[in-house]
């Protein structure tokens, strides 16, 4: 009974005390009124807009103090504390020009500035000037970031030179557990409802746990909407170079103390075509995809139910019977949609359960998750699979933040995952063994901020146990347990308002992936026979990384560079012989580190006498050595990346919202192992418009042309390049979005 | 309110026509001495039989491929 009392006064017992937050949003310097600003309550998941006069009415309980964040375009994003039911006025600082970025890290809920360590945040509409195929595509646009292909329906992020299970990817906050350990094996998510993409270059151990060395991708759904108002978006998206189209059909709402996300997609495109006009055989794909999101909250209690659905139907490019293929063996006369071998069919769940309690000096969160990864190959056979694997996690995160003083703040909590492989029956071949895997990891963080300084450092322990099932073909039993230490320690300066740098060190590790232990047998899709090795142990990875942000009122500059060491890297030897047909590739490890340094650096300009005009410009380079020949491979070559954005502002029913043009350029890639080929350097032009109507029904068109000058070319890290086959030529695109606001 | 309804009757009505399964049809053929014979189409268990079981032709079991490449 005195539990229950417990528990009835910890949901119920700090109650609300405001009924309503109503408030006014001017100009700081003017003293006018701001309409439109978008005023949130940070951690609620609530947004109202004030309207034409400024005001703004957020209706529910909530308990006090509150933290509200109000934004507007033309003024900088501002916190503020409410603690009393008076009614609040805001003032906003007018900023000269307006980047149009996000600012409000999704993972931490903080302003990207606070960070430490430099991090990449970008909403997709950024990432969407020119619309993309995939969000793997998309993911090109962000300095440091790369995109691993096998054709364009089957993507992976690389992060600073590093892909697969060395980066981690999160799906507001969920760990995927899929195929990322396959080269051939897409990421399972779409742009559907997603709102912004971060991404964390380097080690991350620390807040992520194993195998969060080369980076860390985090996937956040778009806001439920302002409360009081229904939003419906309806898209549509035609390329010409796949026959593509892309469909989808979102709604976001929210009550006084509801608030909802659903939405559906369906995408079929058929062969690619590429510059030669002809079209790269069965890179054809379709994907179905579902988002369920809704919240809640109740005084102090903070609730999210998530569930995301993905089937995707891709086709593996590169299929032959002859021992020596040609190029053109790849290539066909027509442009074909219909299904055929070898073929892959990916399904995704992911579901989720947030909680959080808000308590005046500390917020407890739990995260509970249920994810499943099924992959079904087909090679040979219509009926028969080559490999059925279903792939089941149960992640789960405690964390409490706890405010000790106004300026340190302590982050501790648990986290882990149960994960569960299954190889269905069906199948006649299986390249990994059933399996269990169990992770649990402890670690605090802890942040002091005083004046311009802030430091960040914290330590973690991690325990991994992987345990293996005896079948026909796998004969011997594996257990083992993989233990792992990390730590991370940074600080950032404000030197003034304009420049801010930070130091950051951390440290990463990575477990051997049952696919690199227990390996032994065909992997269709790399064209390769994997043979694992018990005697792997844990990669681990230290990183110094620097930044230097420079905000003018015409001009941001970022320098990003970084050093990064990886001890007992492992990597796939080539072997002189073959087996099943294909060549054989042993796991192995380094003896020795492998050494990685590079940076980004990245411009944004816009010009006082063009106010129009905004020009984006970014570098990223990389490094690797190690003393193995073959340690590494696919380091993706260097890239200029360059952007040109006039955006207008008309008044007119039928208006022009932008004009872009992109101007993507790779440097050679020489630094090569055995069996991989140097690349050479090549630029991609694309040019764009957005126009949009104004009126009952609100439509966006965006049209324009990928690859203008139709170019050929292959990509460093393109898995087709071996076989000689060109990526996508000029393409035309239209994309048509409705967007209607109902309050 | 009510155009909203309706909009998510019809794309749930559309998604769930959309996932009805059909029998998948091949035309389905076996290799010998380097030239392809073809054995017609084959259809849901038909197919998955020939797969499995082969094609018997002059009292050999030839191993059947039912798709292009």
């Amino acid at each position: 009974m005195k539990n229950f009392l417990f528990i009835a006064f910890l949901l119920f017992g700090f109650y609300a005390k405001t009924q309503a937050i109503q408030g006014l949003v001017v100009d700081a310097e003017t003293n006018v009124s701001i309409a439109f600003a978008n005023v949130s309550l940070v951690d609620y998941n609530v947004v109202v807009q004030s309207d034409e006069n400024g005001l703004f009415s957020i209706m529910g309980r909530y308990p006090l103090p509150l933290t509200i964040r109000v934004g507007a375009t033309g003024y900088e994003l501002k916190t503020v504390k409410f603690t009393n039911d008076e009614s609040l006025k805001i003032s906003l600082d007018p900023i000269h020009f307006d980047f149009d970025e996000v600012n409000v890290t999704a993972s931490g809920n903080e302003m990207k500035r606070n960070n430490v360590s430099f991090v990449e945040l970008k909403s997709v509409k950024e990432l969407n000037e020119v619309p993309q195929l995939s969000l793997g595509q998309m993911l090109e646009n962000i300095p440091g970031v790369y995109n691993a292909s096998t054709g364009p329906g089957i993507s992976k992020p690389v992060i600073r030179g590093l892909q697969g299970v060395r980066v981690l990817t999160l799906l507001n906050g969920v760990r995927m557990e899929g195929q990322q350990w396959g080269g051939d094996h897409g990421m399972g998510i779409s742009e559907l409802g997603i709102g912004t993409v971060e991404v964390m270059k380097g080690p991350a151990s620390l807040l992520y746990g194993a195998d969060a060395l080369g980076g860390v991708l985090y996937l956040s759904n778009e806001l439920y909407g302002y409360q009081g108002a229904h939003c419906i978006e309806v898209g549509s998206h035609f390329e010409s170079a796949t026959l593509g189209t892309v469909n989808h059909l979102l709604y976001k709402g929210a009550t006084k103390n509801l608030k909802f996300i659903v939405g559906g997609r369906l995408a079929s495109h058929a062969d690619y075509q590429t510059p030669s006009k002809q079209f790269v055989k069965n890179s054809r794909f379709q994907d179905q995809n579902l988002k369920f999101g809704m919240g809640w909250h109740r005084g102090m209690w903070v609730g999210n139910v998530r569930y995301d659905y993905s089937n995707s139907t891709i086709g593996i490019p590169g299929h032959s019977h002859d021992s020596v293929p040609a190029t053109a063996d790849f290539l066909s006369n027509k442009q074909l949609r219909k299904k055929s071998l070898p073929v892959q069919y990916l399904t995704n769940h992911v579901a989720s359960w947030e909680n959080k309690l808000i308590l005046n000096r500390h917020t407890l969160q739990l995260l509970t998750s249920f994810t499943l990864n099924q992959l079904l190959e087909h090679d040979e056979k219509v009926t028969i699979p080559e490999l059925f694997l279903n792939t089941y996690n149960l992640p789960y995160k405690f964390n409490v933040e706890s405010r000790l003083k106004n300026n340190v703040v302590l982050n501790y909590g648990l986290q882990g995952m149960y994960l569960s492989q299954i190889n269905a029956h069906e199948a006649v071949g299986r390249l990994v063994p059933n399996a269990n895997q169990a992770d649990n990891g402890l670690y605090f963080v802890t942040s002091w901020t005083r004046n311009k300084w802030r430091l960040q450092g914290g330590a973690r322990g991690d325990v991994r146990s992987i345990t293996s099932k005896v079948d026909e073909k796998f004969t011997s039993q594996f257990s083992k347990s993989y233990v792992g230490y990390n730590f991370s320690l940074g600080s950032s300066y404000e030197i003034s308002k304009r420049h801010l740098v930070r130091l950051n060190a951390t440290s990463g590790f990575r477990i051997p992936h049952l696919s690199e232990l227990l390996s032994d047998g065909v992997h269709h899709g790399t064209f390769r026979y994997e043979v694992g090795s018990t005697d792997l142990t844990t990669e681990k990875a230290f990183q110094v990384d620097f930044s230097y942000e420079f905000t003018g009122e015409h001009l941001s500059l970022v320098l990003n560079p970084f050093l990064n060491q990886i001890v007992d890297y492992i990597y796939l030897e080539p072997q002189d012989y073959l087996k099943g047909g294909m060549r054989v590739y042993n796991y192995n490890q380094t003896k020795s580190g492998v050494t990685q340094y590079g940076g980004d650096v990245a411009v944004h300009w816009h010009p006082h006498f063009a106010h129009i005009l905004h020009y984006e410009s970014s570098f990223s380079y990389l490094y690797m050595q190690a003393r193995e020949q073959n340690a590494y491979s696919f380091i993706p070559q260097p890239r200029w990346s360059n952007s040109i954005i006039a955006r207008f502002s008309m008044k007119s029913k039928v208006k022009v919202d932008n004009v872009v043009v992109q101007y993507h350029y790779y440097l050679p890639q020489t630094t090569v192992a055995q069996f991989e080929t140097a690349s050479v350097d090549y630029g991609v032009l694309d040019v764009g418009m957005q126009m949009s109507v104004v009126g009952k029904l609100p439509l966006k068109l965006q049209f324009g042309v990928k690859n203008v000058t139709n170019t050929t070319y292959i990509n460093h890290l393109s898995r087709l390049k071996n076989l000689g086959l060109h990526s996508i030529g000029r393409s035309f695109y239209v994309k048509l979005l409705i967007d209607l606001k109902i309050k | 309110m009510k155009n909203l309804k309706s909009t998510f009757i019809a794309v749930a009505v559309l998604l769930a026509v959309s996932s009805c399964k059909k029998d998948e049809c091949h035309e389905c053929h076996y290799d010998i001495d380097g030239s392809t014979v073809s054995i017609g189409e084959r259809c849901g268990d038909a197919l998955e039989e020939v797969e499995k079981s082969g094609y018997a032709a002059n009292g050999v079991v030839f191993d059947v491929h039912c798709h292009e490449h």
